[in-house]
């Protein structure tokens, strides 16, 4: 008996188009059924030994059943790709309604929901085709983007905030996973909100989640950077006058934004506390730049704490790629090997998934147990996404809830390029002059 | 990051966004009738002066000594510099005169000590090492600048020198610089040396040509 199946390989060998062309479709052996699969294995196998299409006829012989391409009609390969494709999302679909009714009958909801939300992940995957590309035309896109770039003043993706870092990564760009690792209170929430807000303020969309904190604190901590107040001041009620006036104008600027601009929103950690949560929101909002703030309390199915870790760098890039959404996560240093790529808390994994690893940490060791507001850290790259190195000491004012590029430490960047940044990004060894 | 730097010029001084900064300025000496409020014209030099300043003051070298030829220009560019950092940061910014620190250091409860230690940027004009009062006050008043340094507060102190060659030798600039020990004593040299400062060489003459061409 036909049925899609048939009727795809069919046209396949019919159109004479080449058989891994069904990997540029997302079609795999799993959209087959019943003797569709032999159909299916056979062929493969036939062009492996002799390098064509076998007649349908000899497939239809092979499988036992002569009628197998009987009345197909004769439409285009991507016709049948598409009614492969449903069928299987249906079966899908019907599988996943038998499971969670199961689940739910037995009073497992959590394992119901669970289910529901893998199988919705998988279903949109399916109408992302991730084919094989032409060299040329990538090169092509390649000089389209180059040119786009060298017309517009800005670099080319979201700027983190510290002028030598974007100088040297171009920003983050389209696709990254971008991992910022750091020990307990070093601070990188504090970074993570700044990078948000940088590009915010560059005109993006932000979705952020952080796992630690609740969402009034997270923007807590951006109205006093935004204000530059201390966030203790906020908390305690003790702004000045002009402190409140400064924090009510940003606030209703904020509101005041026009309908259509760019937008930050926050994700209640406590509510969007599983990867497969933030996946499927991200997926629907699109934003521009996702913001997960302690990667390693997201919960996912593992058996290991590594492992676990692993998965959740896993989903989180595949997000990233498929969907071209820049994403920052920020991890734990493992206590022994702090600054080192080996040190990154979940294993070699992430380092090796992430695009860009920032390892953000204590200018001195004392700074770990001193109070003072206004200190210094140490930002730099321990991986980057086409070898760039260099690290820059940030100035850490918490009095001000400001994280500022104070200077170099390590790394250049092209003479030429340097006079674009700001002055604070210059390393001079005595005092700077400048003849205005 | 830049900082979109607001002008005095650039804003409606009787909107309400504005009112707090355009009342703080008319304390200070800038009316909102005032030639501050317009856009200084054929004067680009002194606008980019201007914007480079408050970019300093802005940036982590904040505490910068401005060498010039011309005590009279320098209070001008203050004046400007003063305007524009309200407008763009929304925060205090005061110019001094030696008369203002001699009196502050006394009056521990008035506004003007109250300004001249706590505000975002403080520059101070040129003041003249020999005059008696300020002789006698110049501890107290290095005390004060210690304390902005402390605060990480912007401070610019204008050195008035007679000539600044063009280009101004390594030597001689060190020279120059170190004139602010005779106004303020020989601790202030360390507030104005290391990551945190910058000298500012600021020329009038070009400015002068362009006027005069124009």
């Amino acid at each position: 008996m036909s049925s899609v199946g048939f009727g795809l390989i069919n046209s396949l060998i019919q159109s004479g188009d080449r058989f891994s062309s069904l990997n540029d479709f997302g079609i795999s052996e799993d959209h087959f059924i019943d003797n569709e699969v032999s159909a299916y294995s056979f062929t493969k196998s036939f062009i492996l030994e002799h390098g064509q299409y076998p007649q349908v006829s000899t497939i239809a012989r092979h499988i036992g059943d002569i009628t197998a391409f009987d009345g197909l009609e004769d439409e285009p390969v991507s016709y049948w790709v598409e009614e492969v494709k449903e069928r299987k999302r249906y079966s899908d679909i019907k599988n996943t309604l038998v499971h969670v009714r199961s689940q739910t009958e037995a009073g497992n909801i959590s394992g119901a929901i669970d289910l529901l939300a893998n199988s919705y992940i998988n279903l949109r995957n399916s109408y992302t085709g991730q084919g094989i590309e032409d060299l040329r035309e990538l090169e092509q896109r390649v000089l389209e983007n180059h040119d786009t770039i060298q017309r517009s003043p800005d670099i080319p993706g979201i700027p983190f905030g510290f002028p030598f870092i974007d100088t040297l990564s171009g920003g983050a760009q389209r696709g990254d996973y971008i991992a910022i690792v750091g020990e307990t209170g070093v601070g990188k929430t504090y970074l993570a909100l700044k990078m948000a807000k940088t590009g915010f303020d560059a005109g993006h969309n932000i979705l952020a989640i952080s796992t630690e904190m609740p969402t009034l604190q997270a923007a807590r901590r951006i109205l006093a950077m935004e204000g530059r107040f201390s966030t203790t001041d906020l908390k305690m009620g003790r702004l000045s006058h002009f402190g409140r006036q400064r924090a009510q104008r940003i606030v209703e600027q904020g509101a005041a934004s026009v309908e259509g601009s760019n937008w930050f929103y926050f994700l209640p950690g406590g509510m969007f506390s599983k990867v497969e949560d933030i996946i499927i929101l991200a997926r629907e909002m699109k934003p521009d730049l996702l913001v997960v703030d302690g990667a390693y309390l997201l919960q996912v199915k593992a058996a290991s704490w590594w492992e676990k870790n692993m998965e959740v760098a896993r989903q989180l890039k595949n997000l990233s790629l498929l969907e071209d959404i820049r994403t920052i996560s920020t991890y734990q240093f493992l206590k022994k090997d702090t600054g080192k790529l080996e040190g990154v808390g979940g294993g070699f994994a992430i380092p090796q998934i992430a695009s860009i690893v920032f390892s953000f940490e204590y200018e001195r060791k004392e700074d770990r147990e001193n109070n003072n507001e206004v200190q210094y850290r140490k930002l730099k790259f321990i991986k980057g996404r086409d070898g760039e190195s260099g690290s820059v000491r940030v100035l850490y004012n918490m009095k001000r809830t400001s994280l500022t590029q104070d200077r170099v430490l390590t790394g250049r960047v092209d003479p030429d390029e340097r006079t674009t940044l700001g002055d604070e990004s210059r390393l001079l060894d005595e005092n700077e002059v400048e003849e205005i | 990051m830049l900082v979109d730097i607001v002008h005095p010029w650039d804003v409606d001084a009787i909107a309400d966004r504005w009112k707090w900064a355009v009342g703080y300025l008319s304390l200070r000496g800038i009316d909102p009738n005032s030639s501050f409020y317009k856009k200084p014209k054929g004067r680009d030099r002194l606008i980019s002066q201007i914007d480079c300043m408050v970019r300093t003051s802005l940036g982590s070298r904040n505490w910068a000594v401005c060498m010039c030829e011309s005590t009279a220009y320098m209070r001008t560019l203050f004046f400007y510099v003063m305007a524009t950092y309200v407008f763009t940061t929304g925060e205090r910014a005061y110019v001094a005169d030696a008369e203002d620190l001699i009196l502050s250091v006394d009056d521990h409860d008035s506004n003007t000590r109250d300004i001249v230690e706590f505000a975002d940027l403080l520059m101070i004009c040129h003041c003249e090492p020999e005059y008696p009062a300020f002789k006698w006050k110049r501890a107290a008043i290095a005390n004060i600048l210690h304390r902005r340094k402390f605060r990480k507060l912007s401070t610019f102190v204008d050195l008035f020198a007679p000539t600044i060659p063009d280009p101004l030798p390594k030597k001689e600039r060190i020279g120059i610089a170190k004139r602010i020990t005779d106004s303020f004593g020989a601790s202030v040299y360390d507030l104005y040396e290391g990551d945190e400062s910058k000298h500012l060489i600021v020329r009038t003459k070009k400015e002068r040509q362009t006027e005069l061409a124009s």
